[in-house]
């Protein structure tokens, strides 16, 4: 129902669209007109845009615009309104939301601005910021206000931050130089520009020393950003994740433009001087090249679309892969499972690292292989003197204090006042982990019912079957997320585990029945069983209740095509076949019979 | 002047084609909101059947060409299909369409066999293809023989396919609250109690529909009205303390970062049909309890939404509510 409600809004459009097709149709039935004359415009890969194409300044000297007085005062309203919740009264990036951000909202005030079509610590172009309000910045929590504000609420507002919040520099200062990039022409993707792109990411401008050797953002980890914050090279196997993306994250342009601007206030420099043009798009290639699977985009979210059944395949020949390299794995295309950060329960959570989950499964008459694939910078191995890479560091910097508000609550004692610490702070690196958890005794719950989906409730138990990056494999007895006891049984094996380029790849196996069939989960297959998924990154002080995780999926074990559907359809057809020839014989029998009558 | 009767059979078709989008329309399709969409696909939607009619009178009349009624039949048949499927907004259950395109075969099959030169018309061709030797009707013989059952083996086999999909499962968005709840030790009855921080610039309770002058105005000036200092308030607590909009959404649209990992998704209160259509006590209610305290059929062990009183102090509660209402620009509902 509430999907329904979501959905109605766009209607509207859909409607539009449909019908426009439709005339086109008609008319180019009726005109006898060829469908390939009617070409549409998609503008260059644009197969799984989900907004239209940003609005590009034209290359070489730009100047901004100046707004009138009013425009600007018209932008303040909307200020105060939408974003000074996040941007703070005076611009500065410290609204309340700020505490709880690890990507902070961005300080007006120094003018600083990433995403930009102009050079090297220069100044936005006042498209870049309209394209930024409208687009929003994805991966932050900047949403795409495009939708919500009109086109000149959203210019009005840019006016009143280049105006009033960017206080150390002025748009209109003749000493500010903004020039626009050249995109030249653009190089189309083949085999060789990737190829020539993975030179130059490699050897010529070294991006493999921040983002990864397979640009998984896992290089260096211990730069700050102009105001102080650790920031962390983007991951670039998730275009859809990075900032510029326009919405349209599949689109080299926006590689491109970063490579030739470079985010000003980050450590990602301009390549504009080192690389040519021609270079600068082979690397663009080479980086949409990383993403092998372009998934179609979720137009809500922006990311890639969810599909909450995921399926495993049956393996014929009865044994089970012990290796994510084995072909067997290649039956069952990877499906996305979307992680959100535990804010339910104290601890609370905020800022989980692993945002998805690549799940693959197979099985047998009696096991079932799961693998786990999921990005992760760090590889995290419990050690208390270790300094974590994230946490709540993420937060700070010198002139922002250090509070590790994530862990931060009122004592439910009815009182304001400061925010107490009621629960113990991470203390150096934990254990990566992945769990999944199944009910205890979910054959005999009726759907739509099932147990609370954070780790069970009192009356329904679940079945929680974890891995740790130590090599610890438990089977947890879970009753809601303050009541969780390993049990005995030794019956889940995790077959191979392995971090390699800022991605861990799990492969988990378990029998599909076992001797405890009140306290383990009991599988079988065509029907869709309750699923839920859990991850822990160490370096970010995941330990326990402080963790990522996900609704309820279903895992459908697929049974095996029975063999009466390639029977039924042969039959089917040869009936078909004999009912034709006896209408045959019918229709020549009536004309014999009836040689001079009309049939009939 | 003779009506054809050709044309009268496809006034009841368009009749029904007609009918249901503004049944649909009429009976509230928009969420109670005037459907303009719905409106001009059902102008657009008449144009095209007229359309339609007026070029086979033009064939028919003007240029002489005789079309037998089997070309017209599959030709109808698919208008009205297209009409149901692709330009009936919302879409129709597949039940539904199925029921409608039975009514419409009918309907057309009546067409086609209202005189016995009409019938005749129809049921020629086929009674030549099935019984005439010569070089075109073995042709066409040969190829119906094959194609129609080689169609219907292969629908046969898609069918017997076995297909996993979700299970549709039906959730209750807003169920009947309960009568009374205790949040920190506190009674607080649904049908009675009053948002505390829903004042007035004299401090007295402002009544719901006065707040609208606050609307849109900015509440980080130093001497905002007492009912814009709680907006702000509740603001902090949205952005700050609690951290809601990880899940509702910077614009309160339900669109958060965390939002695309769960299902169900979070309340979207941009829209008209969530908290301008409660009252504030049951926004209250949903907050201080959130998905656990749920019943059975709004699936309180699938909701995200934590039991907030764990985490704030009633009073943020309520702020956070006058915040709500103030940021959509909705009134909550009243017992009035």
């Amino acid at each position: 129902m509430v999907g329904i409600m979501n959905k109605k809004t766009t209607t509207g459009m859909k409607i539009a669209g449909k019908l426009s097709l439709m005339m086109l149709s008609v008319f180019g039935l009726v005109l006898g007109m060829n469908g390939a004359a009617i070409t549409a415009d998609e503008g260059p890969k644009g197969v799984m845009s989900v907004a239209p194409a940003p609005l590009e300044p034209s290359p070489g000297t730009y100047k901004p615009k100046k707004e009138s007085s009013a425009e600007v005062e018209a932008g303040k309203g909307v200020y105060f309104r939408k974003c000074v919740w996040c941007h703070g009264p005076d611009g500065a990036g410290d609204g309340p939301s700020a505490i709880r951000l690890a990507t902070k909202p961005r300080n007006f005030n120094q003018g600083t601005f990433k995403i930009r079509h102009t050079g090297s610590g220069e100044l936005p172009t006042d498209e870049d910021l309209f394209n930024s309000v409208t687009h929003g910045l994805q991966g932050s929590v900047m949403p795409p206000w495009g939708n919500i504000l009109s086109e000149t609420e959203r210019r009005n507002v840019i006016g009143f931050i280049k105006q009033e919040l960017v206080k150390d520099r002025t748009f209109d200062d003749p000493d500010e130089e903004i020039t626009v990039i050249d995109y030249g022409t653009q190089i189309p993707s083949s085999p060789e520009s990737i190829e020539l792109g993975r030179d130059v990411f490699m050897n010529k401008a070294k991006c493999v020393e921040c983002h990864g050797v397979e640009g998984r953002g896992n290089g260096n980890l211990t730069q700050r950003d102009d105001w102080g914050f650790p920031i962390f090279p983007a991951n670039l196997q998730k275009p859809w994740n990075l900032r510029g993306n326009r919405r349209d994250p599949y689109n080299p342009r926006n590689i491109f433009r970063e490579v030739s601007t470079g985010l000003n206030g980050t450590p990602m420099p301009s390549f504009k001087d080192e690389l040519t043009v021609e270079e600068r798009w082979h690397v663009a290639n080479f980086v949409i090249s990383l993403t092998e699977v372009k998934r179609p985009l979720d137009p809500e979210s922006g990311k890639p679309a969810i599909g909450f059944v995921i399926k495993s395949r049956f393996v014929e020949d009865g044994t089970l892969p012990d290796s994510p390299t084995d072909e067997k794995w290649t039956a069952v295309p990877a499906q996305i499972v979307g992680m959100a950060s535990q804010i339910i329960q104290p601890p609370r959570h905020f800022l989980r690292t692993v945002d998805t989950i690549l799940m693959r499964s197979l099985y047998t008459e009696t096991e079932v292989a799961l693998l786990f694939e999921w990005d992760d910078r760090t590889q995290s191995l419990r050690d208390e003197n270790k300094e974590a890479v994230y946490d709540f560091k993420r937060l700070s910097s010198d002139s922002f204090p250090a509070i590790n508000t994530t862990q931060y609550t009122h004592e439910n004692d009815n009182k304001l006042g400061p925010l107490k610490n009621v629960n113990p702070e991470p203390v150096g690196v934990y254990n990566d982990g992945i769990a999944i958890q199944f009910g205890q005794q979910w054959e005999t719950i009726a759907p739509p019912r099932k147990w609370y989906f954070v780790h069970g409730d009192e009356k329904d138990g679940v079945d929680i079957w974890k891995w740790q990056a130590d090599g610890t494999v438990e089977e947890i007895e879970g009753h809601g997320i303050d009541d969780m006891q390993v049990r005995e049984d030794k019956n889940v094996k995790v077959t191979y585990a392995k971090w390699e380029n800022g991605r861990w790849k799990v492969l988990m196996k378990r029998s599909l029945l076992t001797d405890d069939k009140e306290k383990s989960a009991q599988l079988v297959s065509g029907t869709n069983i309750p699923i839920t998924f859990f991850a822990w990154d160490g370096d970010a002080g995941e330990v326990g209740g402080r963790m990522a995780l996900s609704t309820f999926y279903y895992l459908m074990m697929e049974p095996p095509i029975p063999t009466s559907t390639y029977v039924v359809p042969p039959i089917v057809f040869m009936v078909l076949l004999g009912c034709g020839f006896w209408a045959r014989q019918a229709a020549i029998k009536y004309k014999e019979e009836n040689p001079e009558g009309e049939e009939d | 002047m003779k009506i054809n009767h050709r044309f009268s059979i496809i006034f009841p078709i368009i009749a029904v084609i007609l009918a249901i989008p503004m049944a649909v329309w009429a009976g509230g399709g928009g969420g109670g909101q005037f459907y303009s969409a719905g409106y001009y696909a059902l102008v657009i939607e008449t144009g095209l059947v007229i359309g339609a009619i007026f070029l086979g009178w033009l064939i028919k009349e003007k240029m002489g060409i005789h079309i037998p009624k089997l070309i017209q039949f599959p030709f109808l048949w698919a208008m009205c299909y297209v009409a149901l499927r692709v330009i009936l907004q919302p879409p129709i259950p597949f039940s539904l369409l199925a029921m409608y395109m039975g009514v419409c075969t009918i309907a057309i099959l009546l067409y086609c066999s209202l005189t016995v030169d009409s019938w005749k018309d129809f049921s020629h061709p086929i009674a030549v293809m099935l019984r005439e030797d010569h070089a075109k009707a073995k042709l066409s013989r040969y190829a119906t023989f094959l194609i129609v059952p080689g169609l219907i083996a292969a629908q046969t086999y898609n069918q017997m396919l076995p297909s996993f999909g979700e299970p549709i499962e039906l959730r209750t968005v807003h169920p009947a609250p309960p009568a009374s709840i205790n949040v920190h030790k506190k009674l607080v009855t649904l049908q009675t109690a009053e948002n505390p921080f829903r004042i007035g610039d004299d401090g007295e309770y402002l009544k719901v529909g006065d707040e609208s002058k606050y609307f849109g105005q900015n509440a980080w000036v130093d001497d905002a009205p007492k009912f814009l200092q709680q907006v702000k308030e509740g603001g902090i607590v949205f952005f700050g303390t609690a951290g809601c909009f990880f899940c509702h959404g910077d614009n309160l649209d339900g669109k958060g970062p965390f939002s695309f990992a769960f299902n169900p998704i979070p309340a979207n209160f941009a829209d008209p049909g969530t908290i301008s259509q409660l009252q504030e006590t049951f926004v209250f209610w949903r907050v201080a309890k959130g998905g656990p305290d749920l019943s059975r059929e709004a699936f309180p062990w699938a909701s995200a939404m934590p039991p907030w009183e764990k985490h704030l102090v009633t009073n943020e509660i309520w702020k956070v509510i006058i915040f709500e209402y103030w940021h959509t620009g909705f009134f909550p509902r009243t017992w009035e």
